[in-house]
């Protein structure tokens, strides 16, 4: 029997496709294999409520009764070993083939382990799995079996010491959790400063003035050099410099590594993560790849971005693409993070910015606007209260996606609406 | 079913902008009311369906609010989400004007 649509990943990105599909009228067959045996769940949380709440609740992707009148075969535990392109077959595991009409290769990215002596001290953060692994590393709450004397438990009375290596979003969500529940926190920073890939200078140092008002101990420009166990279980993170850290947990967030072993393996082009057309074919026409795994030409720029909106959205157009609709993926880039009751956005690509302007606000929310040389706005990034930055980020991403030039100071001037600065300029662009 | 439902003043009609949304708590209900273009007013609970995000710091253009965080869109006059990430409609509340009030009908 010929399964029509195969997704290879049940992540954001391969439940959306799939559940997009029907949206759109597919009428064929769809499976999803996934390779973790956990009900498909959203990721997000993880480093948030995911470290904080005991328990916690999985955010689902998918209910059984959206499974069931969506007609989605989800297959679990099960991994896809290699492609036949020619007989448009995939293999699992289990020796079992499966044939497809399109093949959806949505198999996300793995946390890059710490590449030092004693790496691999150091906790990841990517499942649920992982999530637990930290959670009860921090509460010491180990009730996962009878071997959780592999580390002596430590005294309750006393405050858990946190290294995280690594001051990006992930880095700094897991900072911000351990803190709310009392840990103490050291932030350790190879860069000059937080988020140097994902914000803004001006948005890094509000950050860090928030996680330091906190209590959080930030060392920039430091780079590890290795950790070793002490003879109490607890950890000593070596720096370069010579300057040591105690830590009973040790948390990495260096990045991660796109999921491209299975196109390798089938010699599909590889260009910074599986490499996609604008309708995000890969190089050969029956197979897709969507989500943290594939690269696509953004701007002119081969771009491979690790975002769930990012996934969302490539999930969408491959459902469109397979069902008919010529529609291009264009869309402009977009990330959240949230640290404590902060709430950071962005839109764009703050890097392709040469200069700027800052808003700020009445409330205390910061909000950065990034110009090319030729005066487009081209990138948006926030920090704020909640999602009190959500609608002005919102209203640049507009902005950004029309290529307008607006006038600095009304991009700096907190006094000026944004939405009527959209309908106006865009407005105009429309005009002719 | 009227009879189940009981009136709530909400809020001034200028507490809210032309085509924008405000959170308010009615009751010990987070609810998100809207003042459309054409300013009719419309109410909808002020939780997204997808996170349990607060509406009322979404965008409002047209018709359509969007969710603050993941981008998910409803029409605010009937709670229907527009396509993913959204699997669950806005539950949508009666509303009427009184002078300068809004009223929100509510479940007993």
């Amino acid at each position: 029997m010929i399964t029509d649509v195969v997704i290879v990943g049940a992540g954001v990105g391969g439940i959306t496709t799939a559940t997009a599909l029907r949206s759109a009228g597919y009428a064929g067959n769809i499976t999803i294999f996934g390779q973790e045996t956990t009900r498909p769940y959203d990721r997000p949380p993880l480093s948030k409520n995911g470290l904080t709440d005991d328990p916690f609740a999985l955010s689902h992707l998918l209910t059984p009764e959206q499974q069931f009148d969506d007609k989605i075969d989800l297959q679990l535990g099960q991994v896809v070993v290699s492609i036949d392109r020619a007989a448009q077959i995939v293999t699992l595991g289990s020796g079992q083939q499966v044939a497809y009409g399109s093949l959806v290769i949505a198999t996300g990215a793995t946390a890059r382990p710490l590449p030092i002596d004693g790496g691999h001290h150091a906790l990841l953060l990517r499942s649920d799995a992982d999530a637990r692994r930290i959670r009860d590393a921090l509460t010491h709450n180990c009730s996962s079996g009878p071997s959780h004397s592999l580390r002596s438990p430590l005294d309750p009375a006393r405050t858990a010491r946190l290294v995280v290596i690594g001051g990006g979003f992930i880095g700094l969500e897991v900072a911000a959790s351990a803190r709310s529940i009392g840990c103490d926190v050291t932030v350790i920073e190879a860069g000059a400063r937080l988020m140097t890939r994902g914000m803004p200078p001006e948005i890094s140092a509000v950050a860090e003035a928030a996680h330091r008002k906190r209590g959080i101990n930030i060392s920039l420009n430091a780079v590890t050099q290795s950790i070793a166990v002490n003879d109490d279980a607890s950890f000593t993170v070596m720096m370069k410099d010579g300057h040591q850290y105690r830590a009973d947990v040790v948390v990495a967030g260096v990045g991660a590594i796109p999921n491209i072993s299975l196109a390798e393996a089938a010699v599909l082009s590889i260009d910074n993560g599986i490499a996609v057309d604008q309708h995000l074919r890969t190089s050969d026409p029956a197979i897709f790849a969507i989500g943290d795994c594939c690269s696509y030409v953004h701007n002119g720029q081969r771009l491979r971005l690790e975002a769930w909106r990012n996934a969302v959205d490539q999930a969408n157009t491959v459902a469109q693409v397979i069902t008919g609709n010529t529609a291009p993926f264009h869309v402009v880039p977009w990330f959240w993070s949230d640290q404590y009751d902060l709430g950071l956005q962005v839109s764009g690509l703050p890097d392709t910015a040469v200069s700027s302007v800052v808003r700020k606000r009445d409330d205390g929310a910061v909000v950065w606007f990034g110009l090319d040389q030729h005066g487009v706005l081209v990138s948006a990034a926030a920090i704020g209260q909640g999602t009190g930055i959500a609608k002005d980020i919102r209203l640049a991403e507009r902005l950004i996606a029309g290529g307008v030039t607006p006038a600095p100071h009304e991009l700096s001037d907190p006094t000026k609406d944004l939405k009527q600065l959209v309908k106006r300029l865009l407005a105009a662009e429309v005009s002719p | 079913m009227s009879d189940d439902l009981h009136w709530h003043d909400a809020c001034a009609v200028d507490d809210i902008e032309t085509e924008d949304v405000i959170g308010l708590d009615i009751a010990g209900k987070p609810i998100a009311l809207y003042r459309s273009p054409d300013d009719e007013f419309f109410a909808t609970d002020g939780l997204c369906t997808h996170e349990r995000v607060k509406l009322s710091d979404g965008l409002v253009m047209d018709y359509v609010i969007e969710c603050p965080k993941h981008n998910g869109r409803f029409d605010y006059r009937t709670g229907a989400g527009k396509g993913a990430p959204i699997c669950e409609n806005l539950s949508t509340y009666q509303t009427r004007r009184e002078g300068d009030r809004v009223m929100i009908a509510l479940p007993n």
